[in-house]
């Protein structure tokens, strides 16, 4: 999974930092809620 | 040279932006002072973005854009262009005057309060302000010394979504860097940070220090 998951690791950082757009910060709040490690 | 800063939206900002700043900068140091304005026009948004985050205050963000661009039209040999793009620099000077913003707020707001609280009632209360001062000077402190161990990139791309309010896709035109190499080095540079800052080894997005090295393309 670890592979599969360095789009969502990407993705956390730019949640974090408030730089993600749109459709980036739709895809991630969507994974959020079923992802224990980015919980 | 005073805009009100209402609701500015301006466009993204693209790939030959970078080339562009540069020439604007060439422009101010031939004396040239509509670039003044076209830089203002090129950077008014993250730079008051950058000033407003860290100020707290509308109005004393705008003092401090107007203290900005003022000072680059004094001293545009300021800006080296051996050590990095325009946008970063100009950033690193809001947040720098930014900062000594606050300072001097915060010194005359002491003053203030020392005057009025000669009595020392409220001893508890002050204590903890100080010990609260002390510690953030520390934390920025030990941020600011990671931020020294980035690769320049790293630093570059984080400063400017931070400090800048850029997203990721405006990082990338204005440093002229595909989207998913500004992606990755965001991650790898807050592994860093994390790494430098002694966070716990705890698994999660930031977990891994190793398999974020930023892949050959």
């Amino acid at each position: 999974m670890s592979a599969d998951h360095q789009r969502y690791d990407e993705l956390a950082v730019g949640w974090a930092l408030h730089a993600l757009e749109p459709e980036d910060e739709a895809a991630f709040a969507r994974h959020l809620s079923g992802c224990a490690r980015c919980a | 040279m005073r805009v009100i800063m209402g609701a500015v939206t301006s466009p993204a900002r693209r790939p030959d932006d970078a080339s562009g700043d540069a020439d604007v900068m060439r422009r101010i140091r031939a004396g040239d002072r509509t670039a003044v304005d076209d830089l203002y026009a090129r950077f008014r948004r993250p730079a008051f973005a950058l000033a407003r985050r860290i100020l707290a205050d509308d109005s004393l963000a705008e003092d401090v854009l107007q203290e900005v661009f003022l000072s680059v039209w004094r001293d545009p040999a300021a800006f080296d262009r051996g050590r990095g793009s325009v946008a970063s620099w100009l950033l690193a000077v809001v947040h720098h005057k930014a900062v000594d913003a606050v300072r001097r707020e915060e010194s005359q707001r002491r003053r203030q309060a020392l005057a009025e609280d000669e009595m020392a009632l409220d001893a508890p209360t002050a204590t903890r302000d100080v010990e609260d001062d002390a510690w953030s000077r520390v934390v920025a402190e030990q941020v600011r010394t990671a931020m020294g161990a980035l690769s320049q990139p790293q630093r570059e791309a984080l400063t400017l979504a931070y400090y800048g309010g850029y997203t990721q896709r405006e990082v990338a035109a204005l440093t002229g860097t595909p989207l998913g190499t500004v992606k990755t080095r965001m991650l790898s540079g807050m592994r860093r940070l994390k790494q430098e800052l002694g966070g716990a080894a705890r698994s999660g997005a930031l977990g891994d220090v190793r398999s974020a090295e930023e892949p050959q393309r």
